[in-house]
């Protein structure tokens, strides 16, 4: 890991390309084109940069009237001036920071902090292009307690029914969620939800960790988490993103009950602390949500036994009458589908599946979702979607098989937030796909 | 006026009379086998080879322009791969190796791809480039991974811009690494694989509608109405001024050489000659004689005249029925019907073939009555119904070229009479009726074909120049004196029956229109382009090449349900299919404008209509379970005009939604919203068709207002 300074803050590049596994060498073009790979020669008029594509080397010879700059050793030289070489620069260095990394950066609270306030007071780019647009019949006041269901007047209803379904209006949501606090800025209690309805639009829609942890801070959230209880794990995964694991345990300390700290616990490899936990939650009416993330955690972290004995315990879950039948058969179904998952492909070896397409199924948060695999040269070419019912998590569908085939693997892919089960069903139906890949090359060597 | 020689005929020859001339004509040294002889000579022989050739290739460019440039298949969308490897790039020219991934072939040298980075996110475009080369060579593969040398085929195509790069596209070429799409078109633009492949064919073989053009009834309709859209008419009202001139200087050479429907109904006529000799046989019309009678009592109807003016008269105020009976539109609309299913299946199978509409097969039946006519006697439909001939023949009264009799070479054998198909050889005698001699003339229905010089035993018919006067005989003189005196008599008949059959015709078009315009419960959507409804029942001839055009048959004749106005025009049958967005074809083959011509990305913008979600039966909104059919079609089309709203949300005790409750509903974004019906197709065919859900589409397209 390399990093970079870059006026007074240290900002790691952490994975800038993942799919490029050797992190060397970087060119920013006065047009915002970036390139990452091992400067190998250089002269009076180019630059000749080397690396890898498809298993072999390759060298590119850039004129070096078109570089911005040129990062070589930890170094970097600016060779022309360009204002999109310059943002380039700098959208790479925010966008850097809280990447999933496979091994995140470590930094300390004030870092954290830093980052957070930095990125904070900045809007982001598509901001000011984006138009406000709400429902003339919407209540701009946002009060706390409302009758009934009525999604054109009421913003919170507004923002369940209307906005999370469709991805095309979530930039609008932050845009009408700023216009709103502008309306309301002289009623605090206000202003505060607003804030935190601000942070979630950030985490949940676009995983923009420091904006989100901003907007909650300012709400107040880090200081009085009864606010909005159901926030802090949330907040504690952008610290941890963000590179602070203590200051996310630190949060955890103080807010226990919430069970999706189970799963941000057990990525941030405090396993038992996560089982605990659930262990705990399991005594209350969450018993199936907290044996399903019990069993995620124990997956995250390998252990796949135990992972398939907390699934197990699902199954066997006592419905009660506050839970709804539906979420209740939710769980169950993606607990069997796990079960099924770790099966397939803990006895998986990539290699020895032979080229093809395949195709496999499993079950996500809505419904089915089907994967289509195209395997080629011993690699995994490309995982695709090609049906789901999954609601408002998109971002997992891209997401996922974007991972798998960067990774080369089905171990290690990091869940979009807050979108568990859809990640988990495309990993499950590629590992179906593989598999049955791998059968099939079987049965091709027997004959 | 045109039939003025009817009366002429009083007297019917006798038997004894025929073996007269008979026996005249076997006197004749010039005839061999005593006279009956059907060709006369070379240049009769010739003439008569060339008709038929030139009906030949008028049917058959007909056909050509009906049956390929208008068919829209196959429809082959641009293919794209992924997966290309960029193994070196020159940072200056552009000019990019790439290693094909498994699978793909070589590509042909010369063929132009589009390029894009889909490592970059977005994805961007990098231009277009030609390939330069593309081959195949072996590779040892590496031999510690596998265990053993083996030998893997690689292809690497090396590709050149087509245009310099913009520096954008260049530095993004120099500096990826990641995979890369091949296109085959631009990415960037909408889909025009179905426009282009009519572009192609348009500009090898001319306009789909060339054919149309040539009915002076549609390119009546086509000069009628405003200058405004006068750019998408002006191709037919030429080609049909042309023809109709043509006509008018060659006597009608229209209906004899060229039109594709006449040269059908030659053809069906020769089928039928053995049902018409029976036909004859049975209604007792044995002879020469008996014969003339009968066909100068089917003429003396004018029923054709009639019709001609009661349908223009129809047209001019406002409804374009001239589609019903004239022959051009006619045949194209039964070739749609009759025979394009055919076609289709054979492109896609008979499952892709919409079930016959109730339109389709009224107009099948009257289409097979009009050849059915040609029992009673040759050219039936051309002769007694025809509204277009109708209008050639008054044109051909003006004729400078046409066939005339030379009376003084006539022997009044009257075989000229018995073989014209369109009774345009009248027998007549002089009033004083001296020397007891008939005589023949040629009238204006004459359509120049020439059989009648073909047969006569003395070369008395000939082709030539009105102006050429024949050498003067008194008995011609005063068969035209006698005439003139009649035909002012039946002039006025004539012309009443014109007067009455417009107004009639004028009085329909009024009332049916009338009560289209005012039927605001009319849920027929029109095609992309269309004119609105009062114009464009004004300017639709009803020819049916918008239905052929339409790649998925989303295009379907209205029945009887729309009102006799609305009769064989088009609507959107969303059920059916929606419209393709890679498709402008229905504008382009309109030969009167009623579609107007779009470019793609303007018909994308075009509303045709609104699609409405009926709450009753859509599954989520009923509260059955998870459809986002509609949604993912309108995003595949790129129209994104769905949305999704959460329906069926609980609360939990603390009055927050329960996460993971109820269902997402379809929405309709009336601003994006174009009416392509593809939403109701996708959920009639999934939820109505194969898995029986629901009894009708749960999202239908309604005519925007």
């Amino acid at each position: 890991m390399k990093k970079l300074l870059l006026t007074a803050l240290i900002v790691a590049f952490s994975e800038l390309t993942a799919a490029t596994p050797f992190f060397g060498d970087e060119i920013i073009l006065t047009t915002g084109k970036k390139g990452t790979g091992t400067i190998v020669a250089e002269n009076a008029s180019s630059v000749s940069i080397e690396t890898s594509v498809g298993g072999s080397k390759v060298r590119r010879v850039v004129p070096k009237n078109r570089i911005y700059s040129i990062e070589q050793g930890g170094k970097v030289r600016v060779l022309n001036e360009s204002e999109a070489g310059k943002k380039a620069a700098e959208a790479s260095a925010i966008a850097s920071i809280g990447s999933s990394a496979k091994e995140p950066v470590v930094r300390t609270p004030a870092e954290v902090v830093a980052i957070i306030e930095r990125a904070g007071k900045t809007l982001p780019d598509w901001f000011e292009s984006t138009p406000l647009e709400y429902p003339k019949t919407l209540d701009l006041s946002f009060p706390k307690d409302v009758d009934g269901w009525d999604n054109q007047r009421n913003f919170g209803q507004y923002v369940w029914d209307v906005i999370n379904p469709n991805q095309s209006r979530w930039r609008g949501a932050v845009k009408l969620a700023a216009f709103l606090r502008e309306k309301n800025k002289n009623r605090p209690e206000v202003v505060m939800r607003i804030d935190q309805t601000i942070g979630e639009f950030y985490f949940r829609f676009f995983q923009d960790y420091p904006r989100a942890a901003y907007y909650w801070r300012l709400s107040g959230l880090d200081k009085n988490l009864e606010a909005a209880p159901w926030l802090a794990p949330y907040l504690g995964e952008c610290y941890w993103k963000l590179g602070s694991k203590k200051m996310a345990l630190e949060l955890f300390e103080k807010s226990q009950n919430q069970y999706p700290w189970i799963k941000i616990l057990a990525d941030m490899g405090e396993l038992e602390q996560a089982l605990e936990l659930a262990e705990r939650l399991a005594q209350t009416n969450l018993a199936d949500y907290a044996f399903v993330y019990a069993g995620d955690a124990c997956r995250t972290a390998g252990e796949y036994d135990r992972a398939i004995e907390y699934y197990q315990k699902v199954l066997d879950v006592e419905p009660t009458p506050q839970r709804t039948a539906e979420n209740m058969e939710r769980n169950t179904k993606r607990a069997r589908a796990n079960i099924v998952g770790i099966n397939v492909f803990n006895r998986l070896d990539l290699t020895k599946v032979p080229d093809g397409v395949y195709f496999g199924e499993s079950v996500g948060f809505a419904g089915t979702v089907r994967v289509k695999v195209v395997v080629a040269a011993g690699k995994i070419a490309s995982v695709e979607v090609v049906e789901h019912q999954e609601k408002q998590y998109y971002s997992s569908i891209a997401d996922v098989p974007r991972q798998i085939v960067e990774r080369q693997s089905l171990k290690d892919v990091d869940a979009v937030s807050s979108a568990t089960a859809t990640s988990e069903a495309i990993v499950n139906a590629t590992a179906k796909a593989l598999a049955e890949g791998l059968e099939r090359g079987a049965k091709g060597a027997r004959e | 006026m045109i039939d003025s020689q009817m009366k002429e005929l009083r007297t019917e020859l006798s038997e004894t009379e025929t073996s007269r001339i008979n026996e005249e004509l076997a006197d004749d040294k010039s005839l061999k086998n005593g006279g009956v002889r059907k060709r006369r000579g070379k240049r009769a022989l010739f003439r008569r080879v060339a008709r038929r050739c030139a009906q030949g290739a008028a049917a058959f460019f007909f056909g050509v322009l009906f049956f390929y440039v208008c068919c829209p298949y196959p429809t082959d969308a641009p293919r794209t791969s992924n997966g290309w490897l960029p193994l070196s790039v020159d940072g200056e020219s552009g000019r990019v190796s790439l290693q094909n991934p498994s699978g793909e072939p070589v590509l042909e040298r010369g063929a132009t791809r589009w390029l894009v980075d889909a490592s970059s996110e977005p994805a961007a475009t990098l231009g277009e480039f030609r390939v330069v080369e593309s081959r195949s060579t072996q590779e040892q593969e590496n031999a510690s991974s596998t265990g053993g040398a083996e030998t893997a085929e690689v292809v690497e195509t090396t590709l050149e811009p087509v245009a310099p790069l913009a520096l954008e596209q260049l530095d993004a070429l120099t500096l990826t690494f990641g995979e890369i799409t091949v296109c085959e078109s631009d990415p960037d633009a909408p889909p025009s694989h179905c426009a282009r492949r009519l572009t192609e064919k348009t500009s090898t073989f001319g306009r789909a509608s060339t054919a149309l053009a040539c009915d002076p009834l549609v390119g009546a309709v086509a000069a009628s109405g405003s200058r405004r859209d006068w750019n998408d008419r002006i191709a037919t009202v030429v080609v049909a001024a042309a023809i109709l001139a043509l006509s008018t200087l060659f006597a009608r050479a229209f209906c004899g050489w060229i039109c594709p429907m006449g040269a059908a109904v030659d053809f069906v006529d020769f089928l039928l000659k053995p049902i018409r000799v029976a036909v004859h046989k049975l209604l007792k019309i044995n002879n020469l004689n008996q014969k003339l009678k009968t066909s100068r009592a089917l003429r003396s109807t004018d029923f054709r005249f009639f019709l001609a003016a009661a349908l223009i008269g129809a047209t001019f105020a406002g409804v374009a029925v001239v589609g019903w009976f004239a022959p051009i539109p006619t045949l194209t609309r039964n070739a749609d019907f009759g025979f394009a299913p055919f076609q289709t299946a054979a492109f896609r199978g008979w499952g892709q073939v919409p079930a016959a509409t109730w339109g389709a097969r009224i107009s099948l039946v009257v289409f097979a009555t009009f050849f059915g006519l040609g029992v009673f006697g040759k050219r039936a439909f051309c002769r007694w119904i025809c509204p277009s001939g109708a209008i050639f023949s008054l044109f051909g009264r003006l004729k400078i070229f046409g066939y005339s009799i030379d009376s003084a070479r006539c022997v009044d054998c009257r075989r000229c009479a018995a073989v014209c198909s369109f009774d345009a050889i009248s027998p007549f005698e002089t009033e004083t009726g001296e020397s007891g001699k008939a005589g023949v003339r040629v009238g204006a229905t004459c359509v120049s074909c020439g059989e009648c010089a073909a047969v006569c035993p003395r070369n008395a018919i000939v082709f030539r120049s009105v102006f050429k006067n024949l050498a003067p005989n008194a008995t011609a003189e005063e068969a035209r004196a006698s005439s003139r005196r009649s035909s002012r008599r039946r002039a006025l008949g004539f012309g009443i029956g014109v007067g009455v059959s417009t107004t009639l015709g004028a009085l329909f078009g009024r009332s049916t229109t009338s009560a289209a315009n005012s039927d605001s419960a009319s849920s027929f959507v029109r095609p992309p382009g269309a004119l609105d409804e009062r114009m464009f029942l004004q300017r639709c001839v009803r020819c049916g090449e918008c239905f052929r055009a339409c790649p998925n048959d989303a295009l379907q004749p209205i029945d009887l349900d729309g009102g006799l106005a609305r009769l064989w025009t088009p609507r959107l049958n969303a059920n059916w299919s929606g419209c393709e967005p890679s498709c402008n074809n229905c504008g382009r083959v309109c030969p009167t404008g009623a579609i107007r011509p779009l470019e793609i990305a303007e018909k994308r913008r075009f509303v045709v209509g609104t699609a409405v979600v009926d709450k009753d039966a859509c599954l989520p909104f009923a509260d059955v379970e998870d459809c986002r059919l509609c949604f993912d079609e309108c995003e595949r089309a790129g129209y994104d005009a769905i949305e999704f709203v959460a329906v069926g949300t609980e609360l939990d005790e603390n009055g927050r939604p329960v996460e993971g409750v109820g269902f997402l509903a379809p929405v309709v974004s009336s601003e994006r919203c174009v009416g392509c019906g593809l939403c109701q197709a996708r959920c009639f065919a999934i939820n109505v068709r194969v898995q029986d859900k629901l009894t009708r589409s749960a999202i239908r397209v309604f005519p925007r207002r």
